[in-house]
């Protein structure tokens, strides 16, 4: 837990220091070369395009060949169809949740052309994936491995069927983008929260198109680095997140044996959200949380003996970011708080009269 | 599913417009950098890499990074060289010096011949007039000529230069996904100055198909990219990095989104479009092709890719064509088939009355057979008049490029041809069909010998006082008017549009004669290498064509083959053995290996 932490605030940091320090931007150029010549700009002038079978055609081909289209239930603005990531070759098949998955329809498009029917076998509520089946056997499939060695500014590639203009055997779409960083979803999905709250890859790919998620964003070497994300629009800006879940996640989801029931959601149902107002009251926190529609997230009390009086928190403390997020309102926070683990020590941050203080609440079961 | 509301066509309307200026208010003329060099002006985007970093570049420079700094200025230096001269050749369309309506589009001739979509010009239809600004910032007159509306395609011809900077096709077929490529135009109609703007992405899919409505607009065969294509872009080219133009930008993937660019592009492939240049050239409206059949997969959702004819209509090209339901389709224009995707792809990019070669299986054993496909209507009632004068100017260029190739000389226009002797048409024994009124056989020789006999008595066969060698010569003469007229030829004649021979595109121009005879010659599209001479009877089911390399072994007739040129007093022979034997139709000698 505190290595995922680490591993956090290493990456804000890097985030802090990337645009002022130069000495990345040479790292960064020679990502530029390698990605030129990789994709046949070449220095000789750029003119002879595309020496094929170099590593990004490689690695477009061998995307293509592990990416499955997705046909299945639509309601209201979801749509029918989308896109998985091939896991295994006896036909395990990672993808979003969405409301696609809620038909018995449920059908897999194979990059040969093949049709077959497919099984939900798993869902992954807090990180929004669901493993299918399928019965074939030899199949391409991904190793899932990391995607610690990317940083911004690398480039990445997205397959995926999105808008599905790409139907029976034809390859699905492919886009070349860069890898931007790491951060968390302080997110709704269009009206709806969810509680994925682990790191998310972001891009400047636009992998928001309807039927991309459940897509796969892989490296230059075709290495798969994460699995393309479910429809997420900024709260604050009402534009849509390009992002993906990291590969890691999608290996702990397929490690995981908390198999969590495969039972089917109520169609458009999405996770039910994690009570992050009860998780807080557990650490011994209640905002005032009454008013108008935007509630600033002051303390209203804490509870005597509680994980947060021995942190330091005070009554009139407004709370300005939950885990390095900044936070607005008492629903932010209740979001923000519920996506992280209850074992999982919590960092405030807090405005007190002229002061920002730094809260660490960590809960009285964790390992201090 | 909802296709159109997908994916639509990308006109910058000018109710739209309207509201635009908000975003270009301090966008004037001046706002062009004047000389533009890397890091400077729009084009250092192109480094798409650089887009990502731009602030580290100048501070960067560590000396193990020199190299690889080195090789990618280098090679941004290059593509936006190679940029700068393509966007001389883009035009900015809008329909009046208002600057309304609005689109692009790119000079593919140095005369001012361009392309664009239907979709930007069909307001235009009636003036046929309209206006595109060019990157010196000045606005020049166009006119629309020929259109294909099903495939979205127009062309126009801008005037007001002597030349224009012409952007080179290149070859949609040869490309791969992953590849970067350029788009060019005037989204959101941003460029005040006439100076495109150029986004850059890589082909995300080749090959797509997305539908219109009905036979209208649609884009089957099409390219795929990532590169941003807004409203207002219609019209514009693709680039690939030499330069070349490999398609024409139309639409993109909205719903939902808004009318930006989600991602999803697409262009008109080139090869599609070369097709279409003759017609469109001469200023006809053209049509696409059906072959009259469907298809269906044997084993749908399965793997093994073979697809059977399911239905023919009767008296289409496909029946006669000699297919049969149930027969296997293996490859049309040489592409092979593996879904009714493929096959409805392939055939909706070609012209109406286009050949379509076809290899099928049948009881086992492969075949193969050429179709020329039937017209393909649309469900539009476009009023589309082509202008005489302008196919007839075409026309005259057209054949002044032939004469040239024959060393007649385009500066000597007025050069008129004859075969030798009054009418020894060397080696010409027989016109081989029912060519002539005059006579039901025509044979050459005998008609020679009756003509020795009578003498002075006139054939009387339907045409008193003209003997009939004097009507074998007028005859002849039709045949091989677009040589022999001085002007060269009569109104008679019109550019017809194109064909295919011998696998290359052809521009046809043809005579009909009130008899429901007809004349057509086929020239290289390119290089107005005489590739054929056809003719057809009075009875429609008989054509003989002439070609280059068959007269040897053509028994029934021959093209003459001593000509006399006549220029002014001059007189000298000309030898048009075969047609074009003397031009170099493959690699010249000196190019061969040592």
């Amino acid at each position: 837990m505190t290595r995922s932490r680490d591993r956090h605030r290493e990456a804000a940091r890097r985030r802090a220091c990337a645009a002022a320090r130069g000495a990345r931007g040479a790292a960064l150029l020679l990502g530029i070369a390698s990605l030129l010549s990789a994709f046949g700009a070449q220095a000789d002038g750029g003119r002879d395009v595309a020496p094929r079978g170099s590593a990004a055609f490689d690695a477009i081909a061998a995307a293509q060949q592990r990416v499955v289209k997705l046909y299945g239930g639509a309601l209201g603005r979801e749509h029918g169809y989308g896109s998985g990531v091939i896991v295994s070759p006896d036909g395990r098949i990672v993808t979003t949740l969405s409301v696609l998955l809620e038909t018995p329809a449920l059908r897999v498009v194979l990059p040969d052309g093949r049709r077959l029917p497919a099984r939900v076998v798993r869902r992954d509520e807090r990180r929004q994936l669901a493993l299918l089946e399928i019965d074939a056997e030899d199949l391409p499939a991904f190793t899932l491995d990391t995607s610690e060695h990317l940083r911004p500014g690398d480039w990445v590639i997205a397959a995926s069927n999105a808008f599905k203009v790409a139907s029976g055997p034809e390859p699905v779409s492919i886009t070349v983008g860069g890898f931007a960083g790491r951060t968390q979803l302080a997110a709704r999905r269009r009206a709806q929260e969810f509680a994925y709250g682990g790191e998310a890859l972001l891009t400047d790919i636009i992998v928001s198109a309807p039927g991309s998620a459940g897509g796969a964003l892989v490296d230059l070497d075709g290495r798969l680095v994460g699995v393309i994300g479910k429809p997420v629009i900024s709260r604050r800006t009402h534009t849509w997140v390009n992002y993906a879940v990291p590969v890691e996640q999608v290996r702990a989801f397929l490690e995981s044996d908390s198999t969590s029931p495969a039972a089917a959601l109520l169609p458009g149902a999405s996770a039910p959200p994690v009570d992050g107002r009860q998780r807080l009251l557990d650490l011994g926190v209640r905002l005032f949380d009454v008013g108008g529609q935007v509630r600033l997230a002051y303390v209203e009390r804490v509870r005597a003996g509680s994980a947060a009086r021995r942190a330091g928190l005070r009554v009139d403390d407004l709370i300005l970011a939950v885990n390095g997020e900044p936070v607005e309102t008492c629903q932010e926070v209740f979001a923000r708080i519920g996506a992280v683990s209850p074992d999982e020590p919590v960092e405030l941050l807090v405005k007190r009269g002229g002061d920002a203080l730094p809260i660490d609440i960590v809960p009285e079961d964790a390992p201090q | 599913m909802n296709v159109g509301k997908q994916a639509g066509p990308l006109r910058f309307r000018s109710a739209q417009a309207g509201r635009a200026p908000a975003q270009t208010g301090n966008a004037g003329p001046s706002a062009r950098p004047a000389g533009r060099r890397r890091n400077t002006g729009p084009a250092v985007l192109l480094g798409c890499a650089a887009a990502l970093c731009l602030p580290a570049w100048a501070s960067a420079a560590q000396p193990e990074a020199d190299t690889a700094l080195q090789r990618v200025r280098a090679a941004e230096d290059d593509r936006v060289e190679v940029f700068e001269r393509a966007a001389r050749s883009v035009v900015c369309i809008f329909a009046d010096r208002e600057r309304r309506g609005g689109g692009s589009g790119v000079i593919i001739d140095e005369r001012g011949y361009g392309l664009t979509n239907f979709h930007v010009v069909d307001s235009l239809l009636e003036s046929r007039q309209g206006y595109g600004g060019l990157s010196d910032g000045k606005l020049y007159p166009l006119t629309v000529l020929g259109i294909d509306a099903g495939g979205d395609v127009a062309m126009f011809k801008i005037s007001g230069k002597k030349r224009f900077e012409a952007a080179p096709l290149g070859d949609s077929d040869d490309l791969h996904v992953g590849q970067w490529v350029a788009a060019m135009g005037n989204p959101f109609l941003v460029a005040e100055d006439f100076y495109p703007t150029i986004t850059f992405g890589v082909i995300s899919g080749l090959r797509r198909y997305q539908e219109g409505r009905g036979n209208l607009l649609e884009y089957a065969d099409c390219i795929q990219v990532s590169t941003s294509i807004n409203p207002g872009n219609s019209g514009g080219p693709l680039f690939n990095l030499d330069g070349e133009v490999i398609g024409i930008n139309g639409r993109a993937s909205f719903e939902e989104r808004g009318r930006v660019n989600v991602g999803l592009g697409y262009a008109i492939s080139v090869n599609q479009i070369k097709r279409f240049l003759p017609w469109l050239r001469a200023g006809q409206f053209v049509e696409h092709g059906t072959l009259g059949a469907t298809v269906r997969a044997i084993n749908p959702g399965g793997d093994d890719g073979r697809v059977i004819v399911d239905a023919i209509q009767a008296f289409s090209a496909a029946e006669q064509a000699g297919l049969e339901l149930g027969d296997e389709i293996l490859s049309v224009a040489g592409r092979r088939i593996r879904t009714p995707n493929d096959f409805n792809n392939i055939l909706a990019i070609m012209p109406q009355g286009w050949p379509v070669r076809i290899e099928y299986a049948r009881d086992g054993e492969s075949r193969a057979t050429v179709a020329r496909l039937d017209r393909l209507v649309l469900p539009t009632r476009l009023t589309y008049i082509p202008n005489l004068d302008h196919n007839h100017a075409e026309l005259r260029a057209l054949l002044a490029a032939l004469r040239e190739r024959w060393g007649l000389g385009a500066s000597q226009e007025n050069q008129a041809l004859t075969w030798t002797g009054a009418l020894t048409v060397a080696d010409s024994d027989v016109l081989p069909i029912r060519w002539s009124s005059l006579d039901a056989t025509l044979d050459f020789k005998r008609q020679q010998q009756r003509t020795a006999e009578t003498e002075a008595a006139p054939a009387s066969q339907g045409n008193a006082g003209v003997s009939p060698a004097r009507a074998m010569a007028g005859e002849w003469r039709i045949l091989t008017e677009p040589l022999v007229s001085d002007p060269p030829l009569t109104v008679d004649w019109e550019y017809a549009g194109g064909d295919e021979s011998a696998g290359r595109i052809a521009a046809v121009i043809e005579r009909r004669l009130d008899d429901g005879r007809r004349v057509r010659w086929k020239l290289d599209y390119d290089t107005a290498e005489l590739l054929e001479v056809e003719f057809a009877g009075n009875d429609e089911n008989v054509t003989v064509t002439w070609r280059p390399g068959e007269l040897a072994e053509f028994a029934a007739g021959r093209w003459p083959a001593t000509w006399l040129r006549n220029a002014g007093a001059s007189q000298g022979a000309l030898a048009v053995e075969s047609f074009e034997r003397a031009a170099p139709t493959t690699a010249p000698a000196m190019e061969r290996e040592p």
